[in-house]
């Protein structure tokens, strides 16, 4: 299938908006048709062309490309030759050819001053032809009264010493070429700035609102801090009676559905054997494979939103995860677009490949203007992309609003680490397991090895992480309390020689 | 007995997402007990080698490091005829706060970094401390010969 079908279909599946700022590919095809004309009439058809072209100096200054010597060339060839070059005039690339022409003795040519001259169109055909047919021709284009015709034109004087002669031959289908495929990105470099900001606008409100959707216990009037003065840690308990439940927050949900949106993993992956951003087609599957869980879940009643407000904002949550994806869709649709229309470009014309065009989705600290990056050498495209930005935007804004228990959690039985005890040397663990750990007299701290184990005690609680984690993890909080005591008690009996199974029939 | 939360979420994360070149896989009957590979890192003497080990939680795990053994033979200083593995960390240096996938991590490196001076196998200790590029030969024929995946 051509691309320009299958192009214009990838568009379809986008939402008109996007659509309509995309390269007019059609459009680019047809005017490389004319550059063919062009060229053709010029006596360069791509045949000739191919045959006559050399490689484009190596880019220096862009502004001297044009004073360079002749290329270098093998020596026993002495024909005319033709460098394509993208001279950078004031915004726009002004693509030309730059013909040298060298007398075959020059001893014996004409007197006229080796010059270069820029030659409008009506007038290059005939020269270019003549030239190619002998090298005689130059006299054509070096006459005074072309001179005085051209009036006013660029003509440079070349290196004296040389006896080469130099045509400019502008091209005006390629520049508009240029021009058209420049303007379309930089329209779309301006469409995606203000989408952005849009984006993150969209981000804050939503960030308020979950924040105020998943609220704490601490906003409640249940909730009750401790302190070391007057508190016992032993008697710490947590519980989430009626006062709780009567407290409206989301907060187990959101903390659920940021669970499961990171678990989808949708556009970056994060595990051992594949880091980085997926491709469009993988990002779509998991994308449609999170929504589907999220909303099984919400059908059987395994999440529930009590709020409105938690509703709106999973709404928009959802919008904004299409919006990146559709972005990464058209990322991709526009950079093939670009590179496929460059290379029939090079490819019809037999012109040399022009260098990549700066993506305008690429997003980078100096402003892109694609028509300055054209006249430039190709750069580094280590930048992000838009699209990489703003998911981390997404995941940065929103997922800290709920404190993740694996922040929290004890590195040795992996549960939350309740209640807290804070080593000497900083780390924490859960009571339960220090208790264990100074049980067998194990000195040292099992992350740093340093001897703090068995001189912690009642004054080690971390009294403002506790009433944290009662706050923000209350059923975890409650969970691990029980679990504590059903082990201590086990234990207890073991020392006593008694075995909790089998015996426990009272 | 019920298996500890910890074990649980440790298999899941070592099944979901291994370590490059290392698998670990419980046994169905046994959830304490896997069977392991690992692969023989690139640039040592065991390339291209695939070794199997066992690894056996015991009951106080992880207050007391998991036992491994290595099941297929290797020519290497710190691992004897019997695939036991002379390794700190399985031993007085264990932590509870490393982990399976650590561990197995470590028995990786310890086949990059071989220690002839703290050996377990004290005749291909000699032989490394002797004669290293003979004694790595040995090593690569062992490796071609046993851990031919």
């Amino acid at each position: 299938m051509h691309f320009s079908k299958t192009y214009a279909q990838l568009l379809l599946t986008l939402p008109p908006e996007l659509r309509e700022s995309a390269i007019q590919y059609r459009q680019l095809k047809k005017i490389i048709n004319q550059i063919v004309a062009e060229l053709t009439a010029l006596g360069l058809s791509p045949d000739i062309l191919q045959g006559v072209l050399q490689p484009p100096p190596p880019a220096n200054d862009k502004g001297k490309q044009r004073e360079g010597s002749p290329p270098a060339s093998p020596p026993d060839y002495s024909g005319p030759r033709v460098v394509y070059e993208l001279a950078h005039v004031a915004d726009h690339v002004e693509p030309r050819l730059h013909v040298y022409l060298q007398p075959q003795d020059p001893s014996s040519s004409s007197t006229a001053q080796p010059s270069a001259v820029t030659i409008p169109l009506p007038l290059s055909q005939n020269a270019v032809q003549l030239a190619l047919a002998a090298s005689t021709s130059l006299e054509a284009a070096d006459s005074p009264e072309d001179h005085d015709a051209l009036g006013g034109l660029d003509a440079t004087n070349g290196d004296p010493s040389s006896s080469s002669q130099e045509l400019i031959i502008p091209l005006a289908s390629d520049t508009a070429f240029f021009r058209t495929l420049c303007e379309a990105l930089e329209g779309l470099s301006a469409y995606l700035v203000t989408k952005r900001a849009e984006f993150e606008k969209s981000l804050q409100t939503l960030s308020h609102d979950i924040s105020s959707a998943a609220r704490p216990s601490s906003s409640s009037s249940s909730f009750h801090a401790y302190s070391p003065f007057t508190t016992d840690p032993a008697s710490i308990s947590v519980s989430t009676g009626p006062l709780a439940l009567m407290h409206r927050s989301d907060l187990e949900t959101w903390r659920q559905i940021f669970q499961l949106y990171a678990e989808a993993d949708i556009f970056q992956g994060h595990q051992e054997r594949f880091r980085g951003e997926r491709d469009v087609e993988d990002a779509e599957a998991r994308l449609a494979a999170f929504t589907a869980r999220l909303h099984e879940s919400l059908a059987n009643g395994s999440l529930k939103l009590r709020l409105k407000q938690s509703r709106t904002a999973l709404n928009s949550f959802m919008e904004l995860n299409t919006f990146i994806l559709n972005l990464r869709k058209f990322q991709y649709v526009t950079s093939e677009a670009t590179r496929k229309i460059l290379k029939k470009h090079a490819k019809r014309t037999a012109l040399p490949l022009a260098p990549d065009l700066a993506s305008p989705f690429t997003v980078s600290p100096e402003p892109s203007q694609h028509a300055v990056a054209l006249a430039r050498t190709p750069r580094p495209s280590e930048s992000l992309t838009l699209s990489l930005l703003l998911v981390q935007a997404l995941t940065e804004t929103l997922l800290p609003i709920i404190p993740h228990i694996d922040d929290y959690s004890c590195v040795i039985c992996t549960s939350l680490a309740f209640k807290p005890i804070r080593l000497q040397c900083s780390h924490l663990f859960c009571v339960r397991c220090l208790v264990k750990l100074q049980k067998r007299g194990e000195q040292h701290c099992p992350m740093c090895r340093a001897p703090t184990v068995l001189i912690a005690d009642r004054s080690n609680v971390d009294w403002a992480l506790l009433n944290f984690m009662k706050d923000w993890f209350p059923g975890e909080a409650r969970k691990k309390l029980q679990q504590n005591e059903r082990e201590a008690a086990e234990e207890e009996m073991q020392e006593l020689g008694l075995e909790m199974r089998g015996c426990l029939v009272m | 007995m019920s298996l500890p939360k910890r074990i649980i979420k440790e298999t899941e994360r070592l099944v979901a997402d291994p370590a490059p070149g290392i698998t670990a896989a419980p046994h169905d009957d046994n959830l304490r007990y896997f069977d392991v590979t690992i692969q023989g890192p690139d640039g040592s003497p065991f390339q291209n080698g695939v070794f199997r080990l066992e690894l056996f939680l015991p009951e106080e795990y992880p207050m007391s490091p998991p036992k491994v053994r290595f099941l297929t033979k290797i020519y290497h200083p710190n691992i004897d005829k019997l695939g036991r593995i002379c390794l700190d960390i399985l031993k007085d240096k264990w932590s509870p706060a490393l982990q399976i996938r650590t561990v197995l991590l470590s028995i990786q490196a310890l086949l990059s970094a071989p220690n002839p001076d703290d050996p377990l196998a004290t005749d291909v200790a000699k032989h490394y401390k002797e004669n290293e590029k003979d004694a790595q030969r040995v090593s690569r024929e062992w490796t071609e010969k046993y851990a031919n995946a």
